[in-house]
């Protein structure tokens, strides 16, 4: 068992009679990225801010580092990195001085912390700009610079790529997965992109209507959205046989007496085909199933689609 | 905390309104100043000198003050509130607490530099134009001057901060206040003494009042027999500034803390 940065037991948050989350247990393993993946409203942001303690929970607890956060946040807290909702920062400062003031309260001792995170995000240092005349793309940067500024061990990042433009998003992308490999980070990203999730992630946790509906990891994800193979055989018995034998494939699937779907997709439809007719085995449907993630999501959540 | 203090004066950079509040510092000791240059004949030059400090504290500090720490506060207090940066300042981690506290310092650090201002300021103007002629008193008149205000203007945050409303309903209740205070002197005659006591800002004019009157700078004989007697003593003055200070913040943390919850 790898070690757990976030775990959480239970965790509920209930706004009058209307839950927001319910019952969430959550494992985020060191040294990963965990993408929690639900639509605008699943309960995401309540989740991380439950995590963070600005957020009380109705029940349950949130366990960082070990140690429950509400209690020691101010031990815990300076270990993390985060960027809730949109960030918020004074218009009437400079990015730099806007996070000069940040590096202050948080007791960053390296005198160039500041230069540092806005060189990460790609922003210029000692620009003379005003965030109040930031782009949407600038102030998500920015945003992300302030979750970095004091190298924290985990960022909890809340819609990180919203509002950054395709290059941005790629950046930005390459920017975490450089932090979570090569600086060891731990990171928790949420976002309602399907894509982005599926393309960062080495975890996921499917959220939906304050309900954590399947926690797994990306090659699990793979396995189960792959593309397949489907054949409708007469025996599936001898058409595993020749499977393991002749083609050395051990990554299939027999649904039921005629059903196998196969996941190993390096040898094309019509060798297969070839092998079982010459084995005697009859075909009756043979299929090349492409499942998407939004359709595992649709699935998974039991409704539609994301977006 | 001295870095909350930093950061919190940061915050305020480019801020115009602040530059407005420096100029306003200037405003009623350079304009107390030329109208006692009009009427040159009227005192030596020493008297002079007092009456324009006395105006300045008068005028600048008591009327003007209020309003300024006013507006001052609705700028620390609403900040996070208006860039949504509180939740940033929290993961820090910064407690309400400590932020409201840090922002009731700020309010008492610049009344203070304030009222030194203006006091500096007739200073000058007043050694320029007429003659030099400080008490030493006065610099204790002035600092006390300047924290009974920030004091007395401390429940007028409780109600900025409870209705939390915009800066305009902010700056026009203190203008109200400010004004009320002025004019419950002049209906002394038909108020009972308890009502210059509890006022603050009207309980600091008469405070300074006496000890000028003590010191023989000021003629007490303007006041209104029932006004005189509601002087208060330095030290009674003292303990309810206290008392209205501690009551207020202890007030103050308990609704910012509801209100960025």
């Amino acid at each position: 068992m790898d070690e757990l940065i976030i775990e959480t037991k239970g965790l509920t948050k209930k706004y009058g009679e209307q839950y927001a989350v319910k019952n969430v247990d959550i494992h985020v393993r060191k040294n990963t990225i965990y993408g929690l993946l639900g639509r605008n409203g699943a309960g995401k942001t309540t989740i991380m801010k439950m995590m963070l303690g600005i957020t009380k929970p109705t029940a349950g607890e949130v366990r960082i580092f070990g140690k429950d956060i509400r209690k020691n946040e101010k031990e815990i807290l300076p270990r993390i990195g985060n960027l809730i909702e949109n960030p918020g920062f004074y218009p009437n400062l400079t990015g730099t001085e806007n996070l000069k003031i940040f590096a202050e309260l948080r007791g960053v001792p390296q005198k160039d912390a500041v230069e540092k995170a806005l060189d990460l995000v790609s922003l210029p240092y000692k620009d003379k700009k005003l965030y109040v005349e930031y782009s949407l793309g600038m102030k998500q940067r920015l945003g992300i610079a302030l979750a970095i500024l004091h190298d924290p061990e985990l960022l909890i990042l809340d819609e990180p790529v919203n509002g950054l433009d395709p290059i941005g998003i790629a950046e930005m992308r390459k920017l975490l997965r450089q932090l979570c490999d090569k600086r060891g980070k731990t990171i928790v990203i949420s976002s309602h992109i399907l894509s982005e999730i599926q393309l960062i992630s080495d975890d996921i946790g499917i959220i939906d209507n304050g309900v954590l509906l399947e926690e797994l990891s990306i090659s699990d994800l793979r396995n189960k959205i792959r593309k397949s193979i489907g054949f409708l055989v007469s025996d599936t018995g001898k058409a595993t046989t020749i499977l393991e034998n002749a083609f050395k494939i051990r990554n299939y699937d027999v649904r039921s007496d005629e059903k196998i779907f196969i996941y190993d997709l390096n040898y094309d439809i019509s060798s297969l085909i070839k092998a079982f007719v010459k084995n005697d085995i009859e075909i009756y449907d043979a299929h090349v199933y492409e499942n998407t993630l939004e359709d595992y999501f649709k699935e998974v959540t039991g409704g539609v689609g994301i977006a | 905390m001295l870095s909350l203090i930093k950061c919190e004066l940061l915050k305020l950079k480019r801020k115009k309104i602040i530059y407005l509040i420096i100029l306003s510092a200037i405003l009623f000791p350079s304009a107390t100043a030329l109208l006692l240059l009009n009427r040159r004949a009227s005192g030596s030059p020493a008297q002079l000198y007092d009456e324009l400090y006395i105006n300045s504290i008068g005028t600048g500090i008591q009327f003007l003050l209020p309003i300024v720490i006013s507006i001052l506060a609705t700028i620390l207090f609403f900040t996070e509130r208006d860039n949504d940066t509180f939740k940033a300042l929290r993961t820090v981690p910064v407690t309400s607490r400590q932020l409201v506290l840090t922002k009731i310092t700020i309010l008492f650090l610049s009344s203070t530099l304030f009222a030194l201002v203006t006091h500096l300021l007739s200073m000058v103007l007043g050694s320029v134009f007429f003659s030099y002629n400080e008490s030493p008193e006065y610099i204790l008149i002035t600092l006390a001057n300047g924290i009974f205000i920030a004091c007395g203007t401390l429940p007028l945050i409780i109600l900025n901060v409870s209705f939390s409303r915009t800066y305009v309903f902010s700056i026009l209740i203190t203008v109200f206040y400010t004004v009320l205070s002025f004019f419950l002197v002049a209906l002394s005659p038909f108020l009972p003494k308890t009502v210059f006591r509890f006022v603050p800002i009207t309980s600091t004019t008469l405070w300074t009042a006496g000890v000028l009157g003590k010191m023989g700078k000021l003629n007490l004989e303007m006041y209104e027999a029932n006004l005189r007697s509601a002087i208060p003593s330095t030290l009674n003055i003292s303990i309810y500034m206290v008392v209205i200070g501690t009551v207020s913040i202890i007030i103050i943390v308990k609704l910012y803390e509801r209100w960025e919850s």
